[in-house]
């Protein structure tokens, strides 16, 4: 992802172009931002497919986009990952509701009957390093958040706890990830 | 940056912003530098933390280049509709298909079997035994692809697995029927615990008005999450408990925060409590609809009835944020904004942060107007206020 702010010109510039119909404007994008955009994009997924699928979508949304990319309200890489996280969640919840249909009576006690998802998938040891290190309240309150698209009052309703204390959780999640981000970037 | 602002980032940031909130806050960070410096920094901290290190997709310009013209999401969308819609177009066809073999089927038994040979080459002559003696010989048609027979057996086949088909689509909806009424036996019997908590919580705390006649005097103070940021559940026009004796302290947020230096009162202060006390005798719910849905929305709300006459307080919790190991909710009250804290104590162990708790105060003049429940370490009693605000309530 580009680190400087005339590279983010560039790429803000070929997200405009792509939006227009400009098909190079689409593949330097593509060739800048596919692996950095499905590194974040598998661990919000349910599998491999799904993340592949998700950053195909991704740009293909930018290409037939008609709203124009605004740099003052994030980077374009940010920009990016905010359409595919959005495309997981809207596929994961239209999954999760036939899921929940289909196997009511066989698999109630596995399936989640908010989300959908498979409980597992609350697995934090497939999550990076820099979740682990937060306490396992903080860090299940950020994943449903950032992962599932849940809001608070779901959130609380899923991890059985009352609203204030994830509210709390996620306000020092947030803060404990940012300190120690700044920690992983003064070290590098 | 204030905390409440950085919150603001982070909850954007982690898609939690909502409606008004989250139009108010783009518009902001349009023109705002630092906001946007802060957002950036919270969404890299964030996605650093989701990454993946060392993923490659295996995704190809080439494999994007088919869906930019008009394929890609749109087509599998498209599929997806055409499959659905297409269901009745095949029944219709069945069914019409069906009705054309029937008649065909009927005008073939009716007609005379030489029909079949007549003018036609591809009848041969077969031998065979009838009636255990008697040798006959018929003649029968070879059947070709042709073959109306073969084509009745084959439509009849195809028939026969389009039933099928409809079985398992029946069976499958007849599922989702019995979801359907799961879940709605499922509300049924939630909405029936919510009236029986609802019911529970009415018989704690009415019998602590028992015998209360308009000599008595009381005080009510309502009490909200510390990140609340709306006052609406705090107007107290609907506290059915309130006579022209009473008084209510509506709670000002803006106000409540400022901790005063506390000073050692002498006072003995003794707390007990329950979770979810039911005793006495249930009658009408006298809370206001507010709160009600704050308590079902899982906000931490509670309040405090102070009655004068005896120096005894009764405290009802709802949702209470869980402290940190190591860390327990006391509880504090001070007469007015400008007076000390007076510490009553830990709280009792309460079930999901909800229950009830009485106290009483030996000082016979103390009127309590503000009160406080912080998560202070469990290893030490400060003599003021010093932890995290779990709750607050006062002028």
């Amino acid at each position: 992802m580009p680190a400087d702010a005339a590279k983010e010109g560039m790429a803000g510039a070929w997200l405009r172009g792509a939006s227009k119909g400009d098909r190079e404007a689409l593949n330097q994008l593509f060739l800048e931002f596919r692996d950095p955009l499905y590194r974040i994009l598998l661990p919000l997924a349910d599998s491999q497919e799904d993340a592949e699928e998700a950053l195909q979508d991704t740009f293909l949304r930018i290409w037939r986009s008609k709203s124009p990319y605004d740099p003052a309200k994030s980077s374009p890489f940010h920009y990016l990952v905010t359409i595919g996280r959005r495309i997981l969640i809207d596929r994961r919840r239209k999954r999760s509701r036939r899921i929940v249909t289909v196997h009511q009576e066989q698999s109630e006690s596995v399936i989640d009957p908010i989300s959908g998802v498979y409980k597992d998938n609350l697995d934090l040891h497939a999550m990076s390093n820099l979740l682990q290190q937060l306490p396992k309240a903080q860090a299940e309150a950020i994943l449903l958040a950032f992962r599932e698209g849940m809001n608070q009052p779901e959130i609380s309703q899923k991890l059985g706890r009352p609203l204030g204390t994830v509210k709390s959780d996620i306000r020092r999640g947030m803060a404990r990830l940012r300190q120690l981000y700044r920690e992983v970037e003064n070290a590098g | 940056m204030r905390d409440e602002l950085q919150e603001s980032v982070d909850l954007y940031v982690l898609g939690l912003l909502e409606g008004e909130e989250l139009l108010a806050f783009e518009k902001d960070l349009g023109t705002s530098a630092e906001l946007q410096a802060a957002v950036r920094e919270s969404k890299e901290a964030l996605l650093y933390a989701f990454q993946s290190p060392s993923a490659v997709s295996s995704l190809r310009f080439g494999d994007l280049e088919k869906g930019l013209g008009g394929g890609g999401e749109g087509v599998k969308i498209l599929d997806r509709a055409r499959k659905v819609t297409q269901l009745p177009w095949a029944w219709i066809w069945a069914s019409a298909a069906t009705v054309l073999l029937i008649l065909n089927f009927l005008l073939v038994r009716g007609s005379d079997p030489g029909d079949f040979s007549a003018g036609s080459d591809s009848l041969v002559e077969i031998a065979g035994t009838s009636g255990g003696s008697a040798l006959k010989t018929s003649t029968l048609p070879v059947r070709t692809a042709e073959d109306p027979i073969l084509l009745l057996e084959s439509e009849i086949r195809r028939l026969e697995e389009d039933i099928v088909q409809r079985d398992l689509v029946l069976e499958e909806r007849q599922a989702q029927l019995e979801g359907a009424r799961r879940v709605a036996n499922k509300m049924e019997t939630t909405l029936g615990s919510v009236q029986t908590k609802y019911d529970t919580l009415a018989m704690s705390f009415l019998p602590f008005f028992e015998g209360i006649n308009g000599a008595n005097q009381y005080t009510v103070i309502w009490m909200v999450d510390a990140d609340s940021t709306s006052s609406g559940l705090l107007a107290g026009s609907a506290n059915p408990f309130l006579s022209e004796t009473d008084r209510l302290w509506s709670s000002d947020l803006a106000s409540a925060g400022d901790l005063a230096q506390a000073a050692s009162l002498g006072w003995e202060a003794s707390i007990s409590g329950t979770d979810m006390v039911s005793s006495g005798t249930p009658a009408d719910m006298p809370m206001t609809d507010a709160m009600f849905e704050a308590i079902n929305g899982g906000e931490s709300v509670g309040f405090m009835v102070w009655r004068d006459k005896n120096q005894q307080g009764y405290l009802a919790l709802y949702n209470l944020p869980a402290t940190d190991p190591g860390f327990q909710a006391t509880l504090w009250i001070r007469a007015d904004s400008s007076g000390a804290y007076l510490r009553i104590g830990p709280l009792p162990e309460l079930s999901g942060g909800s229950g009830s708790v009485y106290y009483s105060i030996s000082d016979s003049e103390f009127q309590p107007g503000e009160v406080l429940i912080t998560a202070e370490a469990a290893d030490s009693l400060p003599g003021n206020p010093s932890g995290e605000i779990l709750l607050r309530g006062g002028p």
